[in-house]
Parts: structure tokens; sequence; C-alpha cells
């Protein structure tokens, strides 16, 4: 079913940006990673980590309008932590691999709303989050949620 | 300030907010509520603040800061140039974003829920900063009156956010000269209409002395990126010193403490008040309020020509202190300060952040009830001591 399939179209550029064309929108991501914190791009890692948090903080948001609970707002912290980034600086000697071993979310939420009310609709949010799923089976995932007004 | 008994009970400054207020003060803030309809709530809870303290027994009461958001930020309302920023929209302008990740992750807070009053024009008083605050209490109470106002060296550090006030300010030094000239302004209006007691915090001078080399923890933009303790402590000492210069006599305190956003001790800054010593003793204040309950803050010292308002319990704790401990505790601090020169406090107020408080009302006044059972058996120790001498 072309439905269940979604595509992205990403085109190399001369300044080691790529182009990402999604449907009739676009944006742009750099290197794969980097060390260099004054690297001037957003980098694919970081790119990943931030869609998953928007898709568990636009997720929960959606879901609580839908179920008639109040949320102020939601905002998470995502981290992702390699294997051995050493490998990815091809450092002689090291083993391993480039992969995300780990990745831990916090997710905050304002809300007057009762906990047990926003704690439905955050299960119901991880149960059918498309990256929490999918990256769970690759990577140690911790999601934790907390509450604040 | 008029006759108190010995051993006074107060408070350091916040009691927690109701659901109800802080729901009111989101909707203030969003523009979905007046001034007037949100001070009519906010009388409502002070008054009920009032209530309990008197109720508990407490000497020298205070508003329990109801109407503010926290205890320094709510600046940004009464002051013309200042924008209470987000640390989400602060993100956004600020060069050294890691260290504010780091500070974000150590309170273990969302960006969007700590403000910080940014200056982002020439400063001016719209309105009194807390004359209303007195002014209302005044007229439901007849005990002593204790008002908190941030101190000069908080606000102008955290006012001072460089990426935006250098536009206006060249310097922290010069944006004080301003802070200290409201500051002035406020105080004569505060004494003028009968404040007992004046209170200054400036929590940030332990992060000045105790945090070197690790993460900060407190939520104020330019100390991320601070350098010599020396010369910021030097900083504060003048900036306090030119407030209170010249002014008629009130009974003055600066508060310190090492945090009091988590319940997690492990998070909150430690280290005795040795460093700070040489720079709180040359402070023109008549008291120093101090954290003495949390064992992070070490023994009880004396500090030349203070008096103590000595922190006898924590508000982080749902464990509420023993009148026994309490006692136990003035007994150790009566080896330094005679019985005149001791005031009873917690270690910091009960909701600083009135998003994130570390107890609740009830807590509170339990807490409160058992300081004030505490002066009362000291109070009568002493009166049997006096009578045997």
């Amino acid at each position: 079913m072309d439905e269940l399939r979604f595509s992205a179209r990403v085109t190399s550029r001369p300044d080691g940006q790529a182009d990402v064309r999604v449907r009739k929108r676009s944006f742009e991501v750099g290197a794969p990673l980097t060390f260099d914190n004054a690297y001037d791009g957003i980098t694919a890692v970081e790119q990943l980590l931030g869609s998953l948090g928007a898709d568990l903080v636009n997720g929960l948001l959606n879901r609580a309008k839908k179920r008639r609970v109040e949320i102020d707002s939601a905002e998470a912290t995502v981290e992702g932590e390699l294997d051995n980034a050493l490998m990815y600086l091809d450092v002689v000697g090291e083993k391993g691999t480039t992969a995300i071993k780990r990745i831990s979310v916090r997710l905050y939420v304002s809300t007057f709303a009762t906990a047990e009310a926003v704690k439905a609709v955050w299960a119901e949010t991880l149960q059918r989050s498309p990256l929490a799923n999918t990256l769970k089976r690759a990577v140690k995932l911790d999601i934790s949620m907390k509450i604040a007004i | 300030m008029r006759k108190l008994p010995l051993f006074p009970v107060t408070m350091v400054g916040s009691w927690p907010r109701s659901n109800e207020l802080l729901r009111a003060q989101k909707l203030k803030r969003a523009g979905q509520l007046s001034a007037a309809e949100f001070e009519k709530l906010a009388d409502e809870a002070v008054l009920e603040v009032l209530r309990l303290q008197e109720k508990a027994g407490v000497d020298i009461v205070t508003d329990g800061e109801q109407r503010r958001d926290n205890f320094y930020s709510f600046v940004s309302e009464k002051l013309g140039g200042v924008k209470l920023m987000t640390l989400a929209e602060m993100l956004d302008i600020i060069e050294d974003k890691e260290a504010f990740e780091k500070i974000l992750k150590t309170l273990d807070v969302p960006a969007y829920s700590l403000s910080n009053p940014t200056c982002v024009g020439k400063i001016e008083r719209k309105t009194p900063l807390a004359l209303n605050e007195l002014q209302f209490l005044k007229k439901h109470t007849t005990k002593p009156v204790k008002i908190p106002l941030p101190g000069p060296y908080l606000l102008t550090r955290a006012m001072f956010v460089k990426e935006v006030t250098k536009k206006v300010y060249k310097s922290k030094e010069e944006l004080a000269v301003d802070v200290v000239r409201i500051l002035r302004d406020e105080i004569r209006e505060l004494i003028e209409a009968g404040a007992d007691f004046i209170q200054f915090d400036e929590p940030v001078l332990t992060e000045v002395a105790f945090s070197r080399g690790k993460t900060r923890t407190f939520m104020c933009a330019s100390l991320a990126a601070s350098g010599d303790p020396t010369k910021e402590l030097e900083f504060a000492v003048s900036l306090i010193n030119q407030v209170l210069e010249g002014l008629p006599p009130v009974f003055t305190g600066l508060h310190i403490c090492r945090g009091n956003w988590s319940k997690d001790e492990s998070t909150l800054l430690e280290g005795t008040y040795a460093p700070l010593k040489p720079w709180l003793e040359r402070l023109n204040v008549k008291q120093l309020v101090l954290e003495y309950a949390t064992e992070r803050a070490g023994d009880a010292m004396a500090f030349g020509g203070k008096s103590l308002g000595l922190g006898v319990c924590n508000p982080r704790t749902d464990v509420i202190e023993r009148p026994e401990e309490i006692v136990e505790m003035v007994e150790k601090a009566l080896k330094l300060y005679a019985p005149e020169q001791i005031y009873l406090n917690p270690d910091c107020g009960f909701g600083t952040f009135s998003n994130s408080p570390v107890a609740t009302s009830g807590i509170a006044a339990l807490k409160m009830q058992a300081i004030a059972r505490a002066a009362k058996e000291l109070r009568k120790r002493n009166k049997s001591m006096n009578r045997s001498k």
C-alpha cells in the first residue's frame, strides 16, 4: 500500500550540506556527526535525535487533544551515545562500531491535568510512536516523563 | 523593628501556591486574565498564607511571595526595559548554549519552565517592586512584616545578558548603577510604609563560591560564564552596601543558600560559609539569614557584628523536624551568639519557584509549627536560666 511508504529525496551540495526534499517541503542536513561545537550545520545524528523528540512531543500533544486532556506544553531532551566515537574518526586500532548504542529521552509535560490522565495519554503515545517503536528494536531506548506545572 | 519575643520565628519568603493561583499566573502571562483579576485571586491566597503563618505561631510574617512567579523574575513586570524570557527563548540568543543545557540537565527542568528577567532597554521603575505586598499585609495583620527583595548583585547578574543588554548598557557595572538606584528608591518607600524587616536574596553568592569547576546550577544568565570569584564577591558587597548607604534605619538581612530547586540534595551545592565570611562580614546588613538544617552548609559559625537568621528546618524534606531537634540546633548556635541575636527560620522558601515548589502547603505549615514550638521551649529555658542567675 503506497500510503504506508514515506520517502525523502536527499541531494548533495558543494558546501557539504545536503538538501532533503519531502512532499512540498525541504530542509538541510550536514555531516553525519560532528565533535566540533562550532560546526555550522545540523548533523544527521542530531536530526535523528530531534526527530525522535518531536515524534514524542507532538505525538503526546495530538493524542492529549483527542482525549481532551489539557496539556500546556511539552519539551523533550534527547541524548544519544555512540558505541565507539573513535571509529568515526578513523583512529587506528579502535574496535566496535559507530552505531548509536543508547538513546535516552526525558520528556517534560506542563499540565494541570491529573497525573493518571497524562500517564494514560503518554502510554498511548509511546505505543503509537513510529520512531520510538523502530528505534527500540535497534538501540537501548530509555524514555522517562516528568510532569511539571 | 517592633519589640519581638526572643528567638523570633520568621519565614525566608515563599509559600507554595495553590493550583488555582498557578493557573491564574499562567493565564495572566498569556494575556487571558487581567492584572486586576489576578490580584484579586492573589489577595485571597495571601490571606490564606497569612492565616496559616499566624496559626503556626510565626512572629514576623511574609506574604508567601504569592504574587510572584519566583523570588526575582517578578521584577520584569515592575520594571521598564526588562523582558521576562524563558530559557527556551534565551537559548536562541546566547552564545554559550552548552553551559545552559548543562544547567537545565542538572536542574532536570524544561527550558520553558525557567524565566529570566533580561535587560533589553534602559531600566526604570514602572511601579514599586514590593510596596503593594507590604501595604496589603499591613492592612491584614498586626504582626511585623518581612519583605524579601532580590539583591542588587542577583538582579544585575541575572538581567545583564550581554547578547541583548550591551546595546543599552556597555557593562554590568553600568547596569548596576541603575539597579542600585531602583532598589534605594524601593527601600525608602518600604521604610516609609512601615516595613519591619527587609531581606535581600542573594543566593547566587554560593554559586560564586562553591561551583568553580563544576556545572553551574543557578538560573542566572551571565553567571554561566562569569570569572574570578573574588572580583564577583567584591562587586556584590559593593552593590549591597551602596543600596543601603545613608538610608533611614531599618532592620535588614541577607539570605543566601545553596539552591532550592530540587528535593534531590545531591544536585544542590555544598560547602561551609567559611569562604564567604570575609565578604559577608563587610555587608552593612544587620542579619545573615542562613541555611543550617541541611548538612551541606556545615556547622554554625559566627559573623562579626551580625545577628543570625538560623535555618532550622529543611524545606525540601517531607519529614517534619522535631521541636527538640530544633532546640538542640539553637543550643549549639547559642555558643556563638547571644539569645537576642538568633531568629529562627527555615533554610529557604517553601515555594521558591512557583511552578516547582519543594513542599506542599501542609508540610510548610507543620514545619513552621515545629519551629514555633521550639521557640516557645527556648524562651522558657532562657527565662528560667535568667531567674537562676
